[in-house]
């Protein structure tokens, strides 16, 4: 579809593509390289109450994710036959795994639970991203992912000396409702994009 | 009245990325002030909950940089700031409408949070105007993230701009957080007692050095010749802001302590007498108890140890001692404070002398947690408690 005569790469292989492989892979590079470097506030904490390294892994995913998302024709995208819209849907969902496998791959049998927790929160945050941008559009995606991370690292561990329990997305530990959230909001998200992109313009004019 | 009459400002307000983002943020204030924020473990009193607001512009503040950036983008790319500079008013006018409705947004989710924050807390603790000076600055910090995503906006042009200013500016914020940072604007670790308040210089030198940012970002954009000397004239503004505040206030610290009052409160127990500020805590009666016992038990071995004690902060008379009254109701409290109020602080800094005094106030938590009368050590520790009170009060020789 959008294959020009002169195209320096084979048709598989799109921006897309290669523009996720280089994200996750320069974002899971410097989370190996320098865990130390990547840092979030835990004000006043005495002990390691936020995890910072999964967590902006994470919303680098997500954010990755919803901007995969896009369709440069919205207005005929609504009209495309269901295999083509299942593309739309697979590169969400692909992105998320590309970000966990480099961070997998990345930080190797040393801390698995980086790639566990990049997982569990960039879930959360895409679904986050992917209701709103049903809502009002793909352009504003990034605003509820965002202001949950950061929220949640500013005021869930703002001098206190633990985390509090709504600010899960940055904790260090992973447990089974946090897994059944991140699911949860994920599932919402996802559907409600999918209804909004296959009814109406999936970009507001 | 038809729609198209309303005011141009009132229908920046109730379209596109102002409403969207402004009710976004409106919403996550309610959300966090009203059921997920706390000043439970914190003191009683306006500073601390007045500090978290503040606290909270290190998400409320990079937000509303992206709202704004994401504002100005949307008019880029949309063509709608091309059409504006057709027009007399231009393009500045047309940004600055913009710019005033997400700040009026992101205003309003500042005063939801700041006002739920308040009623959720303890306020019994005390007031002083120098704390207004918290909020004033979580104010003036959240128009000049919106002027920082306004300057990016301006000169990146790419639908990108928006989360990477939040992220860059919530960067800056939490890295200049340090205590050792000069240019600090937030000041997220530190707890207000009873008697200290926000140091009035310091924050109301930085406010001016926030407002003339934003003031100077404002008049930038009408600055027609290029954007890349508009932005040069704000850079320089906020350097120069800056500058001049930490010119003024090189080893200041954003805690002062608070004027005292004209008058104390006393109460008596026994022998002692305790006078505090104003503002009674709950856990006063077991402080009283605490200084009673451990005077009695004092009184034994020495006949000059004091029976007068103010609370910190307080112009306390002659021979009277101070006391940093513990005001953490939720606390088991080891009597600590109350030892170091009634053994005399030592005016010589020898390792020995310190010693002393140490050795003595973990002596008197000890010996004041007994049973009166049934202290078996109290006929054999006599000569040493006097010989470390002698070492304590003696001046270096």
């Amino acid at each position: 579809m959008r294959s020009s005569p002169d195209r320096w790469l084979p048709p598989h292989v799109s921006g897309w593509t290669l523009a996720t492989t280089a994200a996750a892979v320069t974002t899971a590079a410097v989370a190996a390289a320098a865990p130390d470097v990547v840092g979030l506030p835990q004000i006043g904490a005495m002990d390691t109450v936020v995890a910072p390294v999964p967590a902006l892994l994470a919303w680098v995913a997500a954010l990755t994710a919803t901007t995969a998302a896009s369709e440069p024709c919205p207005e005929v995208f609504a009209t495309v036959p269901r295999r083509a819209f299942a593309v739309n849907v697979a590169r969400i969902v692909l992105t998320l795994a590309a970000f966990t496998v480099g961070a997998a791959a990345a930080t190797g049998t040393r801390d698995l639970a980086v790639a566990g927790l990049s997982a569990r929160t960039s879930m959360a945050l895409c679904g986050e991203g992917l209701a709103v941008a049903s809502v009002a559009g793909l352009r504003y995606g990034w605003l509820p992912m965002t202001a949950h991370l950061l929220a949640a690292a500013t005021l869930g561990a703002a001098n206190r000396p633990d985390l509090a329990g709504w600010a899960w997305i940055v904790s260090p530990e992973v447990g089974a409702t946090q897994v059944v959230l991140s699911t949860l909001l994920f599932v919402i998200g996802m559907t409600a994009w999918t209804r909004r992109a296959r009814t109406v313009l999936s970009q507001p004019a | 009245m038809p729609a198209t009459s309303r005011a141009p400002l009132v229908v920046e307000l109730g379209t596109g990325a102002p409403l969207i983002s402004g009710s976004a943020a409106v919403g996550a204030a309610l959300v966090l002030g009203g059921v997920f924020t706390s000043t439970d473990g914190q003191l009683p009193g306006w500073a601390d909950p007045l500090n978290l607001v503040l606290t909270a512009c290190l998400y409320l503040g990079p937000l509303a940089a992206g709202a704004a950036a994401l504002q100005v983008s949307l008019q880029q790319a949309s063509g709608i700031l091309e059409l504006a500079g057709t027009t007399p008013r231009g393009k500045a006018s047309a940004i600055r409408l913009g710019w005033l409705a997400i700040a009026s947004w992101q205003s309003l989710a500042l005063l939801v949070l700041c006002a739920l924050i308040l009623v959720r807390s303890d306020l019994s603790g005390g007031f002083s105007p120098a704390m207004l000076l918290l909020p004033l600055q979580a104010a003036l910090l959240v128009s000049a993230c919106t002027a920082a995503g306004v300057a990016v906006a301006r000169l990146w042009q790419h639908h990108l701009a928006a989360p990477a200013v939040a992220v860059a500016l919530f960067a800056i914020l939490y890295l200049t957080s340090d205590p050792a940072d000069r240019l600090r604007v937030i000041y997220p670790e530190i707890h207000y007692q009873i008697y200290l308040e926000p140091n009035p210089g310091l924050l109301s030198s930085t406010a001016l050095g926030l407002a003339f940012a934003t003031v100077v970002a404002w008049t930038g954009l009408a600055v027609r010749r290029s954007r890349l000397r508009a932005l040069g004239f704000v850079i320089a503004g906020a350097l120069l802001a800056s500058s001049v505040v930490t010119r003024i206030h090189t080893d200041e610290r954003p805690v002062a302590v608070r004027r005292p009052p004209h008058s104390a409160t006393c109460y008596r127990k026994h022998d002692v007498r305790l006078c505090t500020w104003p503002f009674p805590s709950r856990s006063l009666e077991q402080s009283l108890s605490r200084l009673d016992r451990m005077h009695r038990v004092l009184a034994m071995y020495d006949d000059a140890a004091p029976t007068d004690f103010f609370e910190v902060g307080l112009v306390s008379p002659e021979r009277a001692a101070a006391y940093d009254m513990p005001r953490h109701d939720d606390l088991v409290q080891d009597g600590t404070e109350e030892a170091m109020a009634l053994i005399p602080v030592p005016t010589c800094s020898r390792l020995a002398v310190t010693r002393a005094y140490g050795e003595l106030v973990r002596w008197l938590v000890v010996e004041s947690s007994r049973e009166l009368g049934h202290s078996a050590s109290a006929a054999t520790s006599a000569g040493w408690v006097v010989q470390r009170l002698s070492a304590v009060r003696a001046s270096c020789r």
